[in-house]
């Protein structure tokens, strides 16, 4: 419980939690949203694991990062609108073909939380779905549509897991 | 912007929402197998229920002022999906739920040492 309380972002994401629940943003609700917020915090029992554990070393800046983590989200949202457009066309054909095979994809990242986040980013864009971890957390087995062009299923996957490694440390 | 372009993009949303979701649950009947249908559910309902949300937050905005308590859902809409679909597939895997017959490579079993006719 120590461990929760020194950490800020987790006080600012349940502050903000608050004044979007509470619907009114100013100073008053945030100041009541610190207070929730580190009752909260103290009465956890388990640390949180330290999931959003952003990139330390900074090389960009703080701004190259905001940039970084910016793209990230467009790229996401680009894909996720690919994604929605491909399973819909497949689902609507007549007769639905598929190549489907779960893939192993060998992990550059090593940090639980890119793991988790690259795992949940790949879920949402096209043809994949994450299915299990490897043990030792150094291979993410993907489900794939198209199991045949195995280099060019996982080539979003790469993409994004170089922009994940940027953006959490 | 009038209030008719408003609407125009209110109910596109809402539309498009519908429709994504809709697609997504004819997905989960045709597909062949679960884990083929974890990607109707996970892509097509994320994405209808954020685009739901997001034409609610824009109606709502506009008859009773700003409000963004919807939006919160979204962050939690992401996780919920794809931690729901992954802890699925995992489960069905570790199970021994059966993959469909057009399978063509299975990475997971050759690890674990399960054999599998056709790969």
């Amino acid at each position: 419980m120590r461990e929760n309380l020194r950490r800020p972002y987790l006080w600012l994401i349940l502050a903000g939690c608050w004044m979007l629940l509470q619907d009114s943003y100013s100073l008053g609700s945030f100041a009541a949203g610190l207070i929730l917020a580190g009752i909260v915090l103290a009465m956890l029992p388990a640390p949180v694991v330290d999931l959003i554990h952003i990139q330390r070393d900074r090389p960009y800046g703080l701004v190259g990062w905001f940039g970084r983590f910016a793209r990230l989200v467009v790229y996401f949202l680009y894909e996720m609108l690919r994604a929605n457009a491909q399973v819909s066309a497949l689902v609507l054909r007549r007769r639905i073909r598929l190549q489907p095979g779960i893939l192993a994809m060998p992990l550059k990242c090593t940090s639980p939380g890119q793991v988790t986040l690259l795992a949940m980013l790949i879920t949402l864009t096209p043809g994949t779905v994450s299915v299990d971890v490897s043990p030792d957390e150094d291979v993410l087995y993907i489900h794939t549509i198209d199991a045949v062009n195995a280099d060019e299923t996982l080539r979003v996957p790469r993409r994004f897991e170089q922009m994940v490694m940027e953006v959490l440390g | 912007m009038n209030s008719l372009t408003l609407e125009l993009v209110i109910s596109f949303l809402l539309l498009a929402g519908s429709i994504t979701v809709l697609v997504g649950a004819i997905g989960v009947i045709r597909f062949p197998d679960v884990y083929n249908r974890m990607h109707a559910t996970s892509k097509n309902t994320t994405l209808g229920a954020i685009s739901i949300l997001l034409g609610a937050t824009i109606w709502f905005s506009f008859e009773f002022g700003l409000t963004l308590k919807l939006l919160l859902a979204l962050p939690f809409l992401f996780w919920t999906a794809s931690a729901g679909a992954f802890m699925i597939g995992r489960a069905a895997h570790r199970t021994g739920t059966p993959m469909a017959r057009t399978t063509v490579r299975d990475d997971l079993a050759t690890k674990k040492g399960i054999h599998r006719e056709g790969f």
